[in-house]
């Protein structure tokens, strides 16, 4: 086992000695004259407006949350698929119970709205202002995102 | 196996360790939330790299995917939820270092003596065979009931999650149309909903 994972750290050492040596590369390489345009913020191309640290959507927690619970549920699923095929159709269905039992929150999550973007869609029209600004939210964020 | 191994076993203890320690300092020292959670990244790779070195190659996985991929990216999302993030500045008062200190001593103690005092089985080699399968075996004979059990765990932290959440920004939406305007950046368009 062992040997299996000193594949897996070779790797990693890799990756790790690969981003190091090009930064450091290009360190000695590049001409340093930083300007205004260059010291800002990178978002896409776009001019970036404001700071970066700003207070984000609580909707994406709830994202992270739910996707948190089913990393777990994949977890389980590995150990499981190992001796599927030794044990058999009991295997099968205990992981049905399993996954059922999970899907049961998913489906309440989901009904509830909270996997919705953009809640009130409804009320847009009421509180203008307000909601155009919450509406054009999205775009705003997911371009901080990536 | 051969004393070499083991002295190579010690040397990646060490790195582990030290990436451990180095980084768990940071995430307290660092006067920055966002820093700290990054560097929390480091403390939860290293806890990972001991569990392998111990032969848990599923709970070392485990701790990468659930820890590293999950857990971690849910604190980062709880610091970006912070209010006025950039300004936030944690400060450690004198009483907390003393108080720090003492529980430091007492936790170490207690997992001295613990250690100490166990009577340590060893297996030898057979402590590098994987994991995975017995542990599956296991789930799904002796342990079944506590394995759907730990769905209906996952499933209660979901709804209550997400209860508590979609309460916290009904309050928000109650506290008034567009809130204070005093506690917003100063630029208007990223105003959270």
């Amino acid at each position: 086992m062992m040997i299996d994972f000193s594949s897996v750290f070779m790797f990693l050492a890799v990756g790790v000695i690969f981003v190091a040596v090009t930064m450091l590369l290009a360190r000695l390489i590049r001409p340093a004259d930083p300007n205004v345009v260059k010291m800002s913020n990178y978002e896409c191309g776009e001019d970036p407006i404001g700071s970066g640290w700003f207070t984000f959507n609580v909707r994406f927690y709830i994202i992270a949350l739910i996707f948190v619970i089913f990393d777990v549920e994949a977890v389980f699923l590995f150990p499981w698929a190992l001796v599927f095929k030794s044990i058999g159709w009991i295997a099968f269905w205990d992981m049905l119970v399993f996954i059922v039992i999970l899907l049961v929150g998913f489906a309440y999550v989901w009904n509830m709205g909270d996997l919705d973007w953009i809640k009130d869609l409804d009320n847009l029209k009421e509180n203008e202002e307000d909601t155009v600004i919450s509406g054009t939210m999205p775009n705003t964020t997911s371009g901080q995102v990536h | 196996m051969s004393v070499n191994s083991y002295t190579v076993q010690a040397v990646f203890f060490y790195i582990f360790a030290a990436l451990i320690v180095g980084s768990a300092l940071l995430v307290v020292l660092l006067r920055n939330i966002v820093r700290s959670a990054f560097a929390l990244f480091f403390t939860l790779f290293g806890v990972a790299g001991i569990y392998i070195l111990l032969g848990a190659d599923f709970v070392g996985v485990t701790q990468v995917l659930i820890y590293i991929g999950g857990v971690l990216i849910l604190i980062v999302f709880g610091v970006m939820l912070t209010h006025n993030v950039y300004s936030v500045d944690i400060f450690n008062k004198l009483g907390t270092l003393v108080m720090g200190t003492v529980s430091a001593i007492v936790t170490f103690t207690m997992i001295y003596y613990a250690i100490k005092q166990v009577p340590w089985l060893y297996i030898g080699y057979k402590a590098n065979a994987p994991t995975t399968g017995p542990i599956g075996r296991e789930l799904m004979t002796s342990y079944l009931l506590p394995f759907e059990l730990a769905s209906v765990l996952l499933v209660l932290a979901m709804i209550g999650a997400a209860y508590l959440i979609r309460s916290e920004v009904k309050v928000k939406k109650a506290a008034g149309n567009g809130g204070p305007s005093g506690e917003r950046p100063a630029d208007g368009i990223r105003k959270e909903d």
